[in-house]
């Protein structure tokens, strides 16, 4: 099976929640090493704060367990886990000071003073705040508050980490230069967490591996280029695919390109497409054009402008067919 | 759970249980029916406990400063004063009858009049006790309507007579040089001078006594109204004149008759501001003190009518289940006491008539009486003593306010 | 924006004068002085009767202790009951929420006479009556519905978001409760400490009826004389009673402030 790790640090066996009557989520199984970052990406209203909820002890599972390292976190409470909780928002206690903030945990865990001050200096270091730390975190930005809790986060070394969309009320630069920012230090931390994010880009970027979660299960998981270039099914392909969806089968962006004029020839395929949008980032022109199938991005060398009728070409030998047909209904 | 619930309803059974087969009422109306020496000796080194209003601060220290220390050192008796209205005090007793509650807070109260009525016909008093006051049978002329005869209901002992009050006006000499002798002086006074007189509505306790005189004046002869009734032909013919006089007074009222004061308080206080030059009021001293304590100008002096001053007489009374009722004849009999009423008749203090027959005082003390002065503002023994009316029955009370409500406000 | 803040300051400060300082001071000047007479703009001579006669009644210290002493254990049984409840009002959902709620503040809305005859008759029975237990119980009827409307909007304003964030950090309810709830429910505190000591302060009927003049406070005393219209007694009364409230919310702010791991300027 694709994404099956050898060593199992974090354990999902067929967690399962409803609420009343109505399924949230259904026997979602996942394995992750030590160390690993899970991404995991969906819609809105998929039921992956609830599953995250579970797995923080916030809210009961209606069935399935949790290990952590072989340990079964099913009777213990939320306090007593070793999991942490990061939320969309900083959630920073106002009233104290940022250095207070961060050392909360170690503070609840009885540590003393003059250690917890230490610590704390210390991992204000790590997320280069600290200069701040007797600042209070109304004086601080968005992107430092948020630094400030995932400080607040890895100072009591969870087994752990879960964060809930957390860059979601940034501005897109700040969530640029803080996801890069934050991986390095989850990894130099070597700290298991698992990232919810409904964005596909950060989906990518963050996780070391990518599940991808829709209508209460998980549709598919693997590593990030397994589940970006060979999605099972046009949902996910939809969702987070990274190439073109033709309905039956799917070819990754890689091996699309783009032509004005097409020789036939037997080892390609092709399809007809209109260009809507030309434009360029990174040094690069990128291409919007609209098939019978649905839009589609493409960087291209070729001088097209827009309401041009272009073909994309592929090998024949790239095309891959969805493995699960029945999701089709999407497309 | 269940098992604390059973545990917890039984003992409150238990509990009311306990209390309702409390019956102490027959032992404690027989504490009181002992020998007077013996009520001496038990009430010695006990507390007693006298609830009475406390709003007037002459009264109230009249009991702290004087009562209170001598009733210790007289009788070793540890004298607590408690201000509660009547009212209050009698809705306590109503439930701590209702709950069969023998261990009473009050041992003496003050009363009289309707609360009085109210007390008895419910059983809330101890029973006859006034006539074994030693004081009692030597000094008050028991034979009095006064003191037999509370706003319409028959003493019998039930509380024992401790002041009374006759009703005055008061005046500001400044603007007044010669006080009405009758009500038609007084209309026309009112006429001359418009603006300047007004009265408490008849809800208020002096207001309604303001229109109990009238109602006086209307009869032929004050007997036919203390032996009529609220509300019959012969009242009804008395109102008539009460109500034509002050229909024809509104217009040269305060506020020309638009609006009354809710309370004496309130007509005292216009008096104090000099917005009106006459106020009225039970007790004939009640001049001296308010000039002393500066409510009221010292241009104030009283009066009272020719047709004549309504005498109320106030009481005090042992509740039903007073815990120490020994204590509580012991007070009454010292409140009685020579001593005790020539101190309240101190203008400087209290200032209040005496209840004792004088003429029974031994002579010495028959002196201190006569000689005391009561102030300038007090009239006359002699002239109170003319003027003096009886109360009527605390049934004309209701029924008056509804006439003045009906036939003087409304049109 | 700031001009229009800076301009408002002056016309604050009157306003605050005029409604509050100025009712005050003149409270003062009548509790010194001979009544006023119409027409004139000053009160009468310097007069001490009132603070003379107060100070010289023999209960009053004596019901000043006994005030203070029955305020501050109804405060602490507010704050003990209201907190607790108020939380579970604020963050838990529940069949019978709304029946609760009004049932909760018909104290509020019923006469305290009916109730306070009703409660002398059971209070008798248990034995509670005439004595300090019965009167501090039944102070509780018209304070606790206000404290824990209070307290409740004051964790309804904080949200459950934060016992979630400290709880997935490790720490407990009380934990919670003391780091991260309580130093913001300052100002709820703040209210409800003081309205339940005012309350608590003004019940006349309630004391009398249950207290039967076993238990004396201040209302007990100062009331006929509010009725009996001595306006210079009343007025240092009054003043006198004032002053009960304002040092009890002073002790409380001290004792939060030593207390309380956090300084309250940041609380809200």
């Amino acid at each position: 099976m694709i994404g099956e790790v050898p060593v199992s640090f974090l354990e999902i066996d067929r967690l399962s929640k409803t609420f009343g009557q109505k399924p949230v989520f259904t026997d979602i199984s996942i394995n992750s090493a030590e160390g690993d970052i899970l991404s995991l990406a969906g819609p809105s209203g998929t039921g992956k704060s609830t599953f995250l909820r579970c797995l923080a002890g916030l809210e009961k599972p209606s069935s399935g367990r949790v290990l952590i390292d072989g340990e079964d976190m099913s009777g213990l409470r939320a306090e007593k886990r070793p999991v942490v909780l990061m939320f969309q928002q900083p959630m920073l206690f106002p009233h104290m000071t940022v250095l207070e903030n961060v050392t909360y945990g170690l503070k609840i865990r009885k540590v003393r003073r003059k250690e917890r001050t230490a610590r704390g200096l210390d991992m204000l270091e790590k997320v280069s705040l600290k200069t701040y730390a007797d600042k209070y975190p109304s004086q601080c930005s968005g992107g430092q508050q948020q630094r400030i809790a995932l400080a607040r986060a890895l100072i009591i070394k969870p087994r752990l980490l879960l964060l809930d969309e957390p860059f979601s009320s940034l501005d897109e630069q700040l969530r640029h230069s803080l996801r890069v920012w934050v991986r390095n230090l989850l990894k130099e931390e070597n700290m298991t967490s698992v990232f919810v994010t409904h964005d596909r880009e950060e989906a990518v970027f963050m996780g070391d591996r990518l599940a991808v979660m829709d209508e209460g299960g998980i549709a598919q998981i693997g590593t990030a280029e397994e589940v970006t270039g060979s999605p099972v099914s046009s949902r996910v392909s939809l969702l987070v695919g990274d190439g073109l969806n033709l309905g039956n089968g799917f070819v990754p962006a890689e091996a699309v390109t783009l032509e004005t004029c097409v020789t036939e020839n037997s080892e390609t395929d092709s399809i007809e497409a209109v260009v809507e949008r030309v434009w360029k980032k990174h040094g690069v022109t990128f291409v919007n054009v609209r098939t019978g199938k649905g839009n589609f991005t493409i960087h291209s060398s070729r001088t097209v402008s827009e309401g041009d009728s272009v073909q994309l070409v592929w090998k024949r030998s790239t095309f891959r067919t969805f493995k699960q047909v029945k999701d089709d209904r999407h497309a | 759970m269940n098992h604390k619930w059973k545990v917890l309803s039984a003992s409150l059974g238990a509990l009311v249980f306990a209390a309702c087969s409390a019956d102490g009422e027959d032992d404690r109306a027989a504490l009181i029916d002992q020998e007077w020496s013996d009520l001496e000796e038990q009430a010695e080194g006990t507390e007693v406990r006298l609830y009475m209003w406390g709003g007037d601060e002459a009264v109230n220290n009249y009991i702290d400063d004087w009562i209170s220390p001598r009733v210790e050192e007289e009788y070793g008796l540890e004298l607590t004063r408690i201000p509660m209205d009547a009212p209050e005090v009698l809705q306590r007793l109503q439930t701590e009858k209702q709950a069969g509650q023998m261990d009473g807070a009050a041992d003496v109260i003050w009363i009289n009049g309707e609360n009085f009525r109210n007390a008895k016909e419910r059983d809330l008093l101890i029973g006859p006790f006034a006539d074994q006051l030693p004081n009692m049978e030597a000094y008050i002329d028991g034979d009095s309507l006064d003191y037999q005869v509370d706003f319409g209901t028959s003493v019998e002992g039930y509380e024992a007579p401790w002041g009374k009050v006759q009703f005055v006006f008061n005046y500001n000499t400044e603007h007044i040089d010669e006080p009405p002798e009758n009500f038609e002086e007084l209309a026309d006074w009112i006429e001359n001078n418009p603006g300047r007189f007004t009265y408490p509505e008849a809800t208020d306790f002096t207001g309604n006594a303001f229109l109990r005189h009238l109602l006086y004046a209307g009869a032929d002869d004050p007997g036919t109204l203390l032996e009529a009734e609220a509300g019959d032909s012969k009242s009804t013919d008395a109102a008539e004149y009460m109500k034509q006089y002050l229909t024809a007074l509104k217009p040269n009222l305060w506020r020309e008759g638009q609006t009354y004061p809710a309370s004496l308080t309130d007509l005292d206080r216009l008096y104090q501001r000099e917005e009106v030059w006459m106020t009225m009021g039970y007790n004939e001293a009640r001049a001296v003190n308010k000039i002393a304590d500066g409510t009221f100008p010292e241009t104030t002096d009283t009066f009272v009518l020719d047709s004549g001053s309504i005498g109320n007489t106030h009481f005090l009374s042992i509740p039903f289940n007073a815990s120490n009722p020994q204590g509580a004849m012991v007070l009454i009999n010292e409140l009685l006491s020579p001593e005790a009423q020539l101190e309240k008749l101190d203008p400087d203090g209290w200032g209040e008539n005496t209840v004792l027959d004088i003429s029974a005082l031994e002579p010495e003390m028959r002196n201190s009486f006569e000689e005391i002065d009561r102030g300038e503002s007090v009239p006359g023994a002699e002239v109170l003593q003319d003027a003096y009316l009886p109360e009527l029955d605390a049934g004309y009370v209701p029924w008056l306010e509804e006439v003045w409500f009906e036939q003087v406000v409304k049109p | 924006m700031k001009t229009v803040r800076m301009m408002a300051r002056p016309f604050v400060f009157l306003l605050l004068t005029a409604v509050f300082i100025i009712p005050v001071l003149l409270l003062f000047l009548q509790s010194v002085s001979s009544p006023w007479r119409f027409g004139t703009l000053l009160p009468g001579d310097l007069n001490t009767g009132g603070w003379l006669h107060i100070s010289g009644d023999p209960g009053l210290q004596h019901a000043i202790m006994v005030t203070v002493g029955l305020g501050a254990a109804v405060v602490a049984l507010n704050l003990l009951i209201a907190v607790p409840a108020a939380r579970f009002l604020a963050f838990r959902e529940f069949r019978g929420k709304s029946v609760l709620d009004t049932i909760l503040f018909m104290p509020i809305l019923v006469p305290v006479i009916a109730i306070a005859m009703g409660l002398h008759l059971v209070f008798i029975r248990i034995g509670i009556a005439d004595s300090f237990t019965g009167v501090l119980i039944v102070h509780l009827i018209p304070t606790v519905p206000y404290a824990i409307r209070i307290f409740r909007a004051g964790f309804e304003r904080i949200g459950t978001k934060w016992e979630e964030q400290c709880r997935t950090l490790g720490s407990g309810r009380w934990q919670t409760f003391w780091h991260a709830e309580l130093p913001r429910l300052a100002p709820s505190l703040r209210a409800a400490v003081f309205l339940t000591m005012v309350i608590s302060l003004s019940q006349y009927v309630l004391t009398v009826i249950i207290g039967g003049g076993r238990v004396v406070t201040l209302p007990l005393l100062y009331y006929p004389y509010a009725a009996g219209g001595n306006d210079t007694i009343t007025a240092a009364f009054s003043i006198l009673f004032a002053a009960v409230p304002v040092t009890m919310v002073l002790v409380i702010e001290i004792l939060l402030r030593t207390v309380l791991p956090y300084p309250l300027k940041r609380s809200t």
